[in-house]
């Protein structure tokens, strides 16, 4: 049967749709740039996000916790704690004690030359104290459940841990990761919206040639198919310079932002993986796909 | 061929562009529809490719009931029409060859077959030397055979032809109407309109008249 025959002609379809978007380049590049704009935009996004989620992770992985006890406590007391440290934060963590003594002395090599200063000092006014090294697999939540643990012990005074940054982080990450997702549909609907509408004056420019199609006997999907493959090209070409643009990016703009946070933190530049770039042309391809099913649906249905 | 009971086509608001008409085209047989402009010449060929529906009454065209054919089902009843207007309709970013070949690629046809086909059938018309030539080079009597070197490359049994010679001069009328002629001497169904009444006198034929939508003779 003649459409069946039409089905087994791929090829014959991919010439029409290379041969319209030649015929119509101005038309194509504003629908491959804006599939590559806003896929740039929420590659970029959840670059961004996941670099700061590993920041986290890598903070909270990396993350000292300091259990202070009363001045006036003795360094047995020091050495109790620390046990007790380590049964609660498991065999991977490393405890460390620190008498007074060994308080007073890393201050003052802290301090440097005015580290003498101290010497004038009667008595030892510092704690002794508790430093829990935690394995890098701890994330943020389990230190801070942690420290939520220590802080109940009554000879504890006080934890620190970097509390109020971490917090602060999780929470703008929450926060970003929610715009994240508004902003994704805000910014698909958007693009589906002007891709369509682009391909829309494609598919109204060449109203005559389909004219002629269904005058001639043409069907629906002879006339849909090559504006579909159109659809697809154009949005896999706007995936691959969006995935272009995000290894620019990270070369040009990472590595400064890098400086500041994460090369502190002895982490790795966020990147996309293979699987990702992947989702990224792939989306491309579907984006333009969908637009053009709506474009050339709406022209039909007309 | 064709049959039309009772057909009434009408837009909202309007008085009918067609009203209860009934009109049967036998196979093989050569009609002219005249009238006035408004008459619904245009309304009733439109009715009969299935580019428009009728309002009430039954369009038997090739044994198919047109009021109840499904919209995937339209393109398969075209295939089987050939359709010729006064502008011609042709691809100008397309070359004369390209324009009948694509008639037949719109069906299924390899684009190698498609365009001997079209190659041959622009012997027939007389055109295969202009083959390669954009249409807006040709001149309206040439453009005019390119559109129906179009509408017969598939062989169809029915010919639809909406003023095919509006815009000819009365010697090109004549080469137009012997190629539609021919295509009817090969057994295809012909439906010609025109609001000439010369024609008629010059080209005797069943001559069916339609004044406001209703026929008003046949014969």
């Amino acid at each position: 049967m003649a459409t069946n025959r039409q089905l087994l002609r791929p090829l014959y379809f991919l010439q029409r749709a290379i041969a319209n978007l030649v015929h119509a380049p101005l038309m194509s590049l504003v629908a491959t740039a804006t599939i590559a704009l806003s896929l740039f935009v929420g590659a970029i996004f959840a670059l961004s996000i996941s670099g700061g989620e590993a920041l986290l992770n890598a903070w909270g992985g990396a993350a000292h916790l300091t259990l202070y006890l009363s001045p006036a406590a003795p360094d047995e007391a020091a050495r109790i704690l620390a046990q007790r440290a380590a049964f609660l934060a498991g065999p991977q963590a490393t405890v460390q004690t620190v008498t007074h003594d060994a308080a007073l002395a890393r201050l003052k090599h802290d301090l440097g030359d005015l580290g003498r200063a101290l010497d004038g000092l009667e008595e030892n006014p510092l704690s002794p104290l508790v430093e829990v090294r935690l394995p890098r697999s701890a994330n943020a939540a389990e230190v801070r459940a942690l420290a939520d643990q220590f802080a109940r012990i009554p000879e504890v005074i006080d934890v620190d841990y970097g509390r109020a940054w971490l917090d602060r982080l999780t929470s703008l990450l929450l926060a970003l990761r929610w715009t994240a997702i508004l902003l994704g549909v805000v910014v698909l609907a958007a693009t589906i919206f002007l891709v369509s509408n682009t391909i829309q004056l494609t598919v109204f420019a060449r109203r005559e040639e389909i004219e002629i199609m269904k005058l001639c006997g043409g069907t629906d999907w002879f006339v849909r198919t090559p504006f579909l493959i159109e659809g697809a090209l154009q949005g896999l070409a706007g995936g691959l310079i969006a995935l272009g643009g995000v290894a620019l990016a990270r070369h040009l703009l990472l590595p400064k932002m890098a400086d500041a946070l994460a090369f502190a933190a002895g982490m790795d530049l966020p990147r996309l993986l293979p699987s990702q770039m992947l989702a990224v042309a792939g989306g491309g391809a579907a984006l333009g796909l969908l637009g053009s099913a709506l474009a050339v649906g709406r022209f039909l249905r007309a | 061929m064709i049959k039309l009971f009772h057909v009434t086509k009408s837009y909202l608001g309007d008085r009918p562009c067609i009203a209860d008409l009934s009109l049967t085209v036998d196979k093989s047989e050569f009609v002219f529809l005249t009238g006035p402009s408004g008459a619904g010449k245009t309304t009733l060929l439109r009715l009969i490719f299935a580019a428009e529906r009728p309002t009430s009454g039954q369009i038997i065209v090739g044994g198919r009931n047109i009021a109840r054919l499904s919209a995937s089902a339209i393109p398969y009843l075209r295939r089987n029409i050939g359709v010729v207007f006064q502008d011609f309709k042709l691809l100008n970013n397309r070359s004369v060859l390209d324009n009948v070949a694509f008639a037949l690629e719109v069906i299924g046809e390899r684009v190698g077959p498609a365009r001997r086909r079209a190659r041959e059938m622009l012997g027939r018309v007389g055109l295969e030397h202009k083959a390669e030539s954009p249409p807006q080079r040709l001149s309206g009597g040439e453009q005019q055979r390119v559109a129906i070197a179009r509408a017969l490359v598939n062989s169809p049994a029915i010919v639809l032809a909406d003023e095919p010679t509006g815009n000819l001069d009365a010697s090109l009328t004549a080469d137009i109407l012997q190629l539609l002629f021919d295509s009817n001497a090969r057994g295809a169904t012909i439906v010609v309109a025109t609001h000439d009444r010369g024609l008629l006198t010059r080209f005797p034929r069943r001559a069916v008249q339609l004044a406001h939508g209703k026929m008003t003779s046949d014969g």
